[in-house]
């Protein structure tokens, strides 16, 4: 995906850009999954707590700052198909968390953990992306 | 603006000749692209169609083909009318 979006000759600047979005990402998932994990896992002192709940916010901040460089480097139908795919994307998590919300009211659903929030906008956002992208194929 | 959220009903239809340009230069679509400082993708989906590029691209594909922009890109109502419209100017 990232190496047809390149624009030819920034290909391989775009690429380690897209590779380097893709590695923060890995790293923010892998840092959340793990920091909720520890915290589950046992009692911390406040100072301890603080640390490792907030310590996806680093990968994250990480992926942003590669995001937007990456950005920077697409041509002018791939930031056009990454703004009506984030449009979609705020749609669909739009519904789906009102689905939800309805469905705890009827107890169907049971409480969801709100830092999983980015597991439905990143599902959405990957969905959105691929059916816009299919369009302009 | 091209496809996607736009429905076809709202769409200006825009056909252009990019296709038969860059296959008499004997270029591909990649080198296009090269050219043109957009990638490969956006060569093909212009090509095909499915996406109008703006106008300062649309103005960087005239100058490199060394025509003028209706010669290259044509609204389908004027292609149908016989491009009546577009001669007018």
């Amino acid at each position: 995906m990232v190496d047809e979006s390149c624009i030819s000759e920034q290909g391989a600047s775009c690429r380690s850009r897209g590779r380097a979005v893709l590695v923060w990402s890995i790293v923010a998932a892998l840092a959340i999954i793990g920091s909720s994990a520890l915290l589950v896992w046992r009692e911390w002192s406040l100072g301890a707590g603080l640390l490792i709940a907030l310590a996806p916010v680093a990968p994250f901040i990480g992926m942003f700052i590669a995001l937007r460089r990456s950005m920077g480097r697409l041509d002018e139908m791939q930031r056009t198909i990454q703004l009506e795919a984030l449009a979609l994307c705020v749609a669909l998590a739009s519904v789906v968390s009102v689905v939800v919300g309805q469905l705890q009211k009827l107890e169907i659903v049971g409480e969801l953990d709100l830092s999983m929030g980015w597991v439905v906008i990143a599902g959405s956002y990957i969905a959105a992306y691929l059916f816009v992208k299919s369009r302009y194929a | 603006m091209a496809m996607s959220l736009v429905s076809p009903e709202v769409r200006d239809n825009v056909e252009n000749r990019i296709r038969v340009l860059r296959g008499e230069q004997g270029w591909s679509q990649a080198e296009l692209g090269k050219r043109l400082r957009v990638s490969r993708q956006t060569v093909n989906a212009i090509e095909k169609g499915r996406y109008d590029p703006s106008l300062p691209l649309a103005f960087r594909i005239a100058r490199l083909f060394e025509l003028r922009i209706e010669e290259i890109f044509t609204a389908q109502d004027e292609s149908q009318d016989g491009g009546a419209e577009a001669s007018d100017g």
